[in-house]
């Protein structure tokens, strides 16, 4: 069992918090909290369909939106954010009323220390289909239980020493999942979580962007992000075990879109400015270049498929997709364009390889693509500023994450702080119906499996 | 003084080898361990050591393709030149600030007039301010002088305040995280680059940051601190419902913003660079002074016939040549449209006629600037007994498959220094060029070793002669590194035994040794090591050799990407050399430094030409003699 518990609580509380609430207080879920919430804070959550307040396991099994209850994060948490932060504008602010201040810091306080049932147990403890997703606005990581698809947990860098704007942008997650790296590109950092989600390494690094694992050795790709008036030209080559740094030349400005093919052997590397790919055997140390004809199209991320064969990647100015044949890995073959439009951003293939998915970001699309026939199959319209993409392990849920910085998703609720809130979208891969919009928080960008 | 070491170079383990047949670069062992007498550096009369010298923008005529005589040969080269026109020391004419690199601030003094401008080089770091990413002078406390702002780390602001006069600025101790009325520090993506101004006349400043939405933050001051400072409160996320999208209606980049009254009716029009947009729009006013409208469509400028850069324009308007007009200026950093069509054309200036803006230049300070990274390298290219130029560069700003090697011909007379451009060498084909020459065939010429990027460095004979060179690819020889980029070669006789061996410089920045075990007619270079003396200067070793402490051996000079190039005295002698670190040369070298010596002024010491990131020439003139 990877113990998220421990983690959590010691990265948000701190061990002598928990351990002197522990031998302070037990609370009794069924006695004290949960005839709170049916009383008092049930009235707030009457648009939340599907949600059952008559355990335990309905209350954290959330809606039909989502989580109502996040372990450890209160402030987080919607049962919490609708008693505090609705703004007046929101018919549902009248009822806030009949919440104590005594009833609210109750329930908060069960939710700071892991929203526990009777038996102490910790909600989603053993939840193994996790999806990361950086919370770029806020400074956090979400951890999203592909099976159930609702927020499990949250972890808050600003409670880990970085700052408000840390600006975490992209996710890598280990092969055998038992860490996972984040970008910083506000506070020029890499991180490494295990999978307790408790943070064990950092370094610094220039303007880091898109990241990538290579699934046969111990090294880390890092690519660059728009945040300098002229990012180094190199990426980042690290020791995911010493967490330690060098970094290798691609020759072009702005290298960003980021992948590498499955031996392990060759890192691919696309320009926001230049029509180039770099393909760099990392272990000698030598790229080669390889250019795409038309007007600039501003390459904005990889994916390669499971087998290894085939690349895709986007064009943010042009709308166009490409296909690579990647089959010699060393020498890549641009074997396809098709026109999908509004600036297609991350990618991300099925398991089966059949399809790649991906958000247009300028068109508040997402985008199917049959990849043996290199034609359009299916859009899923409804998204606000699509950015990352990521895929159940059955490939039966697509997750696609919505910037929305400029509110075209309108959100649940009226909050007073008025920012527009991002959110995933959960897709049914076969119906291509969106089936939740979970909203995590402002700016969602990059996301990563587990 | 002398003292006994063992010489530490010349041991390889194994023959390295990369699966071709290089007949003629070849790899071999060879063991030198032993122990060498050592000695302190020469402190007799010549050469003097350290050698001391003196950063020089000027001195040589330089005259290009053209025909026209370079203003400020030696400045470095522009890459993403962020200019501001201000007259800072109140002479009634502007004087101009330039920022290449993040952090340092360059200076060139109006030393003309109001009406004729004619700018002098003061300095590439500006009373040292370390401004950021980004700068602009702006009177923050309205006493009358140019305060200056800029960003700390990461995407704060940081203010410079000027303590001084109009006429004679004194800038006080940074202040960090400058505040918003709130106590909240001021936060702005360091990609985008603010702009100040007072746009409603009511005295008031107002503070405009661009966001990578392609929105605008807009702050007014409520009224000054105790200090006097600007209390700045946020008035809107969204000025004026302003969203710029870009050419192709697209957001993720980086900004510029600035005003003008470019249609003269009274009010501040918005001028907006971006780096999905490879021209400048303009958001014109069509309110008033004190109520200003720029809820309008941003629109391609100048209309009609509207400019076209590779992006990511930082645009100004001033009154250079005192005629009444604004004329504008704009550093071109870079966008989505392949900056490095723009490593050379990046500072224009236009003049406004009643046809329309008319196009002055692309380089407003002209100098020697072949791109970016550029490699000197000098050499009797004709035969007439003096050095000649060559100087090469990353990429080609025209051609985008291969980089190009410059030739600036030495035609100095009677001790008047001149150089004059003359028709590029017809070495194609690859990038990050980076020759050195040699008689490597013992017939009297010249031949060559070019370092590229990623193909290894290249041997090219010269098949003509002495005063008239034909440089001619002989594939077979190519030397290929063990493992990484950037081959930089330099030839050296490092055991004294009549022959040029060879050292390359390369990405990682470690040294290759190969020893020629051949003769000066055929030689045979022997790879002894491909981590000579364990020597690492972080990335882009550049290796040289001269005798700089004059002890009648050859020391080791190597340039490299971070600040400051490496001396290592050769503490042995002419046949076993030693090398022992000895920090850096005293002269600010820029990134990427390549460093080439050579007596340029004949006064009997070695001068310094250097190569760097921004595609020019630093001139260091040696002082001893």
């Amino acid at each position: 069992m990877r113990n998220l518990l421990s983690a959590i609580v010691t990265v948000l509380l701190g061990v002598t918090h928990v351990q002197a609430f522990a031998q302070t207080h037990q609370v009794a879920f069924s006695s004290e909290i949960l005839p709170i919430i049916q009383e008092k804070f049930a009235p707030l959550l009457a648009r939340e369909t599907g949600l059952s307040l008559d355990s335990w396991d309905g209350l954290m099994s959330g809606s039909d939106y989502g989580e109502v209850v996040i372990p450890y994060d209160p402030k987080g948490s919607l049962l919490i954010r609708l008693a505090t932060e609705l703004s007046d504008a929101d018919s549902l602010t009248s009822v806030t009323s009949d919440i104590s201040d005594t009833d609210l810091m109750t329930v908060q306080s069960w939710i700071e220390h892991g929203a526990p049932n009777d038996d102490g147990h910790i909600a989603f403890a053993e939840a193994e289909h996790l999806l990361y997703v950086c919370i770029q606005g806020e400074a956090k990581v979400a951890v999203i239980d592909m099976d159930t698809n609702v927020v499990i947990r949250t972890i808050d860098l600003q409670a880990l020493g970085f700052t408000a704007d840390a600006r975490p942008h992209h996710v890598a997650v280990e092969p055998d999942g038992s860490a996972f790296y984040v970008s910083l590109i506000g506070d020029d950092r890499v991180l490494k979580f295990d999978d307790n989600l408790e943070l064990i390494g950092q370094m610094p690094f220039e303007r880091p962007g898109m990241l990538v694992v290579s699934p046969t050795d111990s090294l880390l790709f890092v690519g660059r992000s728009m945040k300098a008036v002229n990012p180094p030209q190199r990426i980042g080559v690290v020791d995911r075990t010493m967490m330690s740094s060098d970094e290798l030349d691609v020759f072009f400005p702005r290298p960003h879109a980021l992948a590498i093919d499955p031996s392990g052997s060759y890192v691919y590397v696309g320009s926001l400015a230049e029509n180039r790919i770099a393909i760099v055997d990392h272990e000698a140390g030598v790229p080669e270049l390889q250019s795409i004809e038309g007007n600039t199209h501003t390459l904005v991320q990889f994916a390669v498929s499971p087998d290894g064969q085939t690349m895709v990647v986007g064009g943010q100015l042009t709308g166009q997709f490409f296909f690579f044949d990647i089959s010699n890995p060393a020498t890549p073959t641009l074997d396809e364009t098709i026109q999908v439009g509004m600036a297609p951003w991350h990618p991300v293939f099925s398991p089966d390889g059949e399809f790649a998915w991906f958000g247009n970001k300028m068109g508040n699309r997402a985008t199917v693509v049959d990849v043996s026939d290199r034609r359009i199959v299916g859009t899923v319209e409804g998204l606000s500023e699509p950015h990352g993409a990521a895929i159940s392990p059955d490939g039966k849920t697509v997750y696609i994450s919505n910037n929305n910085l400029n509110g075209a998703y309108s959100g649940q609720y009226q909050w007073r702080d008025n920012t527009p809130v991002g959110a995933i979208a959960v897709i049914d891969s076969e119906t291509r119906e969106i089936t939740k919009m979970l909203e995590v928080g402002h700016n969602p960008t990059g996301l990563g499996t587990r | 003084m002398k003292s006994q070491k063992c010489l530490k170079w010349g041991i390889i383990p194994q023959v390295l080898g990369h699966g071709n047949s290089h007949f003629w670069w070849s790899f071999g062992l060879l063991f030198l361990i032993g122990c060498v007498s050592t000695r302190e550096p020469q402190t007799s009369d010549f050469p003097i050591f350290p050698p001391s010298y003196s950063q020089e923008i000027y001195g040589i005529t330089v005259i290009d393709t053209s025909g026209h005589t370079l203003q400020h040969p030696f400045h470095g080269g522009f890459n993403l030149p962020r200019p501001q026109l201000i007259d800072i020391d109140g002479d009634q004419d502007l004087d101009l600030f330039l920022q290449e690199l993040t952090g340092h601030l360059k200076f060139f003094e109006n030393t003309g007039t109001p009406t004729e401008p004619s700018f002098t080089w003061r300095s590439d770091r500006y009373r040292n301010l370390d401004i950021g990413e980004w700068y602009r002078f702006v009177d923050l406390d309205q006493d009358g002088d140019y305060d200056l702002i800029g960003e700390t780390i990461f995407s704060y602001l940081r203010l410079f305040r000027n303590d001084g006069s109009p006429t004679s600025p004194s800038f006080a101790t940074p202040l960090d995280s400058l505040p918003d009325a709130q106590g909240v520090p001021l936060f702005m993506d360091r990609q985008n680059i603010p702009t100040i101004i007072d746009l409603d006349c009511d005295g008031l400043l107002d503070l405009f940051i661009g966001r990578v939405s392609g929105t605008v933050l807009h702050y007014e001051s409520i009224g000054v601190d105790e200090s006097g400072l600007p209390k700045f409160e946020l008035v809107t996320d969204r000025f004026e419902d302003i969203e710029i999208l870009g050419m192709f209606a697209t957001l993720h980049g980086a900004n510029a913003l600035s005003f003008h009254d470019i249609d003269q009716d009274g009010d501040q029009d918005m001028f907006w660079g971006d780096f999905f947009e490879a021209g400048i729009l303009l958001i014109s006013n069509t309110g008033t002074c004190e109520i200003p409208n720029l809820r309008n469509e941003p629109i391609a400028f100048p209309a009609g016939n509207p400019i076209k850069t590779s992006g990511y324009n930082s645009v100004q308007f001033s009154d250079l040549n005192g005629d009444g007009t604004h004329e504008l200026f704009f550093g071109v950093l870079g966008g989505a449209f392949n900056p490095s069509s723009s490593s050379v054309d990046n500072f224009y200036h236009m003049d406004p006629t009643d046809e329309g803006l008319e196009l002055k230049t692309k380089t407003l300070l002209s100098g020697i600037d072949v791109g970016a990274d550029s490699y000197p390298v000098f050499a009797d290219l004709d035969g007439d007994g003096d050095q000649d130029l060559l100087i090469s560069n990353k990429i080609s700003p025209s051609d985008y498959a291969s980089a190009t090697i410059y030739y600036y011909e030495n035609t100095s007379v009677d001790g008047e220094l001149k150089w004059e451009q003359t028709d590029p060498l017809d070495i194609e084909g690859n990038y990050n060029l980076a020759p050195t020459l040699a008689d490597l065939d013992d017939d009297g010429d010249l031949d060559m070793l070019v370092g590229t990027w990623n193909k290894g460095s290249l041997y090219y004979q010269n098949v003509g002669t002495a005063e008239s060179p034909n440089f001619q690819l002989i594939e077979a020889n190519t030397v290929i590194l063990t493992r990484g980029s950037n081959s930089t070669p330099t030839f050296v006789d490092i055991d004294d035994d009549g022959d040029q061996d060879l050292f390359i410089g390369e990405s990682s920045g470690e040294l290759n040794f190969y020893l020629n075990n051949g003769n000066p007619k055929e030689p045979k270079f022997d790879l002894i090591s491909d981590n000579f003396e364990d020597i690492d200067v972080g990335r882009r070793s550049v290796p040289r050799f001269v005798d700089i402490d004059g002890d009648g051996d050859q020391d080791l000079i190597v340039g490299r990407e971070a600040d400051g190039v490496m001396l290592y005295l050769n503490n042995g002698t002419a046949q076993l050399p030693f090398f022992v670190e000895h920090g850096t040369i005293d002269a600010p070298f820029p990134l990427l430094a390549v460093p080439e010596f050579v007596d340029i002024d004949s006064d009997g010491d070695l001068d310094i030409f250097s190569g760097g990131h921004g595609g020019g020439l630093l001139f260091f003139r040696n002082l001893k003699f």
